[in-house]
């Protein structure tokens, strides 16, 4: 089983789209795949038609064990399950600054589910501070989408720096999103950052009405738009990302 | 969660029908309709089914880059996959395939053996979808309507009955358990074969009959030229169908089989003495003769390969130095195939095939002799044979006798296996096994060294290096200690072979004889080949 933590700690950066459509390619191909959405927000949940509902909320993810895998439900795609958001998250912090090694709760969460998945991808609310610790310690492989604008480009920084001062040795793998090819500034940009480091994927999730439609049809865009554009892009994400999950 | 459940449905279902029914009776949401398609493999002998396997590929109409092809490992009667990989082609064999799970969990059902299509279907499925109230699903049912396609030589393709598979959503299992009670009720539907069962039946196959298993059920009643026909038949049908897997060189049990299909044939011919019409039973001889003769050189070098590529521990110390005598020896069954491949292109061999199938169905002209006094006869012949040439043994040479003598007889007692006490014929063909193993194992050895010899031969032309030299005179003299291992138990294997109480076993063998008839072969010198039906390569 592989995780793979779709991060950023900024918010509407396409984390929670590419999430859902990663997920929903890898189960294309007959992976068993879980989509874990720790973002209180549950807009990945609410993608998959699923209500929004973690009974037992942070106290259930911090206690971990095995009740965390009656809380999981499949979607409409057969491969593809989610463990759903709940509002009750946006606690989860202090749930786990209360807990004993607070920094390892997530891990065994985890656990639990190896030999049930293949791939486990977890939607991850933008922030910095125990969970996204957590988190780090879970993950084989952080995803960490970003807009080709000077303030986001310096996310790429404040993570590295973020994991250096916690010790933290993940796998972590950038990619450009809600680029607009016809503007200079996000060409050059892009252009700039790829030359300057080898963690960049060369996949770019162009800005595309079809992501948008996403909410409406509440499915991934591979499910209501299979030749789109933005489903080629998803589709050739996952490509470039299981080289690094290798 | 629960296991999906398949359904067969009623004789007279259609899809059509269906379809509204699910629809307008159950509530459930259509899908699109979809092309899809499932080829089955398994080992030529079906090991995947005898333990209990499916390997399945389908194909699925997806838009691209999504995969179209998947290949699925399940358990026979189940849906739900152990192993699934998007995969387009498969490969013959189970080392090549692409998945590392795949390989762990075929790799001891399927042994040496390749992976061979066994049957397929083509047709069209649609997933309809019971779902709650945001519109999401918490239950799928997956209708399949499909063609199974049949060899070429069986004729069309048999239509199967529509399949209905209820397959389970996670954290829905009471609206999975009241869909299935409720298509049970509506159809009168239940647990139905496996689709590949199916599939291979309507293609003609029966999953678990191996097509090597000489087991013929000759009738009680038979005549010995009817049970001589259908023996014949049988093992010529045996060597027509391992005949494209030894052209195709898919692995090395398909010559095999179709050798030891000649094998035993010649000894049935040599037998039949008086119960064929002369001159065909001399001409199938010379042609089986033939036929053993141009296969001994491969099979006697997979038989020598596979010995060296095994984990043979007394190999260890060489196995670093042994490369260039396993590649000459690979190269020397490389060109012996194409030698064998030409064999079988001849205009000889298909005449051979046409000619033993027109015989085979031709009447013989002659008198009727009961089969079991025909056999009764000719097994106390052939134990004695074995017994007193057993008796006389000392040189190599003489136990090399022994062990043809001893083939013929249990190809005997196999082929007449349904005109024989079961039991004492059970025991009395395991005390042979025993006994040849040895006899075996001293031709093995002998068949060993001579190509060690030839591979060292070009190796000292090849210019090898003093240790590759070093390591083929080991491999020599090791092959030879074998052989003088197993000569030294010759001697103690056929005294355990010939004791009172075995003799008395194979005794009760004949001894159940009904009213003595007529011998059916006439008191002559034996045909030279007759005496060496056995024929003498490696097993």
């Amino acid at each position: 089983m592989r995780v793979v933590a779709v991060f950023s700690p900024k918010g509407g950066v396409g984390k929670t789209s590419a999430a859902v459509n990663v997920a929903h390619r890898a189960a294309l191909e007959r992976r068993r795949v879980l989509l874990w959405d720790l973002d209180p927000q549950g807009a990945a949940t609410f993608y998959l038609r699923v209500a929004p509902r973690l009974d037992g909320g942070s106290r259930l993810l911090v206690r971990g064990g095995g009740d965390i895998t009656g809380r999981i439900l499949g979607t409409d795609y057969e491969y593809l399950d989610v463990l759903p958001s709940d509002v009750a998250l946006r606690t989860l912090d202090l749930a786990l600054d209360k807990a004993k090694g607070s920094r390892r709760r997530l891990s065994k969460v985890a656990d639990v589910l190896m030999g049930e998945y293949d791939l486990v991808v977890i939607d991850c609310a933008p922030s910095l501070g125990l969970v996204s610790e957590n988190l780090f310690r879970a993950a084989d492989l952080l995803l960490v989408p970003v807009i080709p604008a000077p303030l986001s480009v310096r996310t790429l920084d404040q993570l590295d720096d973020a994991l250096h001062e916690g010790g933290l040795e993940v796998t972590t793998r950038y990619f450009f999103s809600l680029v607009d090819g016809r503007r200079q500034l996000h060409r050059e940009l892009m252009e700039q950052v790829m030359s300057e480091r080898d963690d960049v994927l060369r996949t770019v999730i162009p800005e595309d009405p079809d992501i948008e439609l996403m909410g409406i049809e509440r499915a991934p865009v591979a499910a209501f738009a299979p030749t789109s554009a933005a489903a080629a892009a998803y589709a050739e994400l996952w490509m470039e990302l299981q080289e690094s999950l290798r | 969660m629960p296991a999906p459940v398949a359904l067969t449905l009623p004789v007279g279902t259609t899809l059509v029908g269906l379809t509204r029914q699910l629809d307008e009776d159950l509530g459930l949401v259509p899908g699109p309709e979809a092309s899809i398609g499932h080829t089955w493999y398994d080992t030529f002998d079906w090991r995947l089914y005898d333990a209990g396997l499916v390997l399945e590929h389908e194909h699925v109409d997806a838009a691209p880059p999504a995969p179209a092809a998947f290949l699925r490992l399940r358990r026979l009667g189940t849906s739900a996959p152990v192993v699934e990989v998007a995969l387009d082609q498969v490969s013959h064999r189970v080392d090549a395939l692409p998945d590392r799970r795949l390989v762990e969990q075929l790799t001891g059902p399927a042994g040496n053996r390749a992976l061979v299509a066994v049957a397929s279907s083509a047709g069209r499925t649609r997933v309809h979808r019971l779902v709650d109230g945001e519109s999401k699903t918490v239950v799928r049912v997956i209708v399949s309507d499909a063609t199974a396609t049949a060899r070429a030589e069986r004729g069309p393709g048999a239509h199967l009955l529509p399949s209905l598979v209820v397959v389970p959503v996670r954290g829905h299992d009471a609206e999975f358990e009241g869909t299935v009670a409720r298509l049970r009720r509506m159809l009168a539907a239940d647990a139905g074969p496996d689709p590949m069962v199916v599939a291979a039946r309507a293609a003609g196959l029966e999953p678990g009959v191996d097509p090597s298993r000489f087991a013929v059920a000759v009738p009680a009643e038979a005549s010995a030229a009817e049970a001589i026909r259908l023996l014949l038949s049988r093992l010529l049908r045996i060597m027509v169908v391992n005949e494209p897997g030894v052209r195709a060189d898919l692995d090395i049990e398909f010559l095999h089989d179709f050798r030891v299909a000649v094998r035993r044939a010649r000894s049935i011919v040599a037998a039949a003495k008086g119960v064929l019409p002369e001159e065909r039973r001399r001409w199938m001889a010379d042609e089986l003769r033939w036929l053993g003769t141009e296969t001994t050189p491969v099979r006697d070098l997979d038989v020598t390969l596979e010995e060296l590529e095994g984990d043979d521990p007394d190999l260890d110390p060489w196995r670093g130095e042994l490369g260039p005598v396993l590649d000459d020896l690979a190269e020397r069954r490389a060109v012996g195939l194409v030698e064998l491949v030409a064999a079988l292109d001849t205009d000889r061999y298909h005449r051979f095939v046409a000619e033993a199938r027109r015989f085979l169905s031709s009447d013989w002209g002659k008198a009727p002799v009961a089969a079991d006094v025909f056999v009764h006869k000719r097994l106390r012949r052939a134990h004695k044979a074995v017994l007193e040439l057993g008796h006389a043994a000392v040189t190599p040479e003489e136990w090399h006798e022994v062990r043809k003598a001893a083939k013929r007889l249990r190809y005997l007692l196999e082929g007449f296996r349904a005109l024989l006490p079961a039991e004492d014929t059970a025991a009395a063909v395991s005390s042979l096994k025993r006994f040849q193993e040895v006899l075996g194992a001293m031709q093995d050895s002998v068949v060993h060294v001579e190509l060690a010899r030839a591979a060292a031969e070009t190796l000292v032309a090849r210019g090898a290096t003093p240790a590759q030299h070093q390591a083929a005179g080991a491999l020599i003299e090791q092959s030879l200690a074998r052989g003088r291992q197993a000569y030294a138990r010759c001697g103690e294997r056929f005294e355990r072979f010939s004791t009172d109480s075995s003799t008395r076993r194979f005794t009760r063998l004949w001894t159940v004889a009904p009213d003595p008839t007529p011998d059916p072969e006439p008191a002559a010198a034996p045909h030279p080949d007759d005496a060496a039906a056995a024929d003498d390569g490696a097993s």
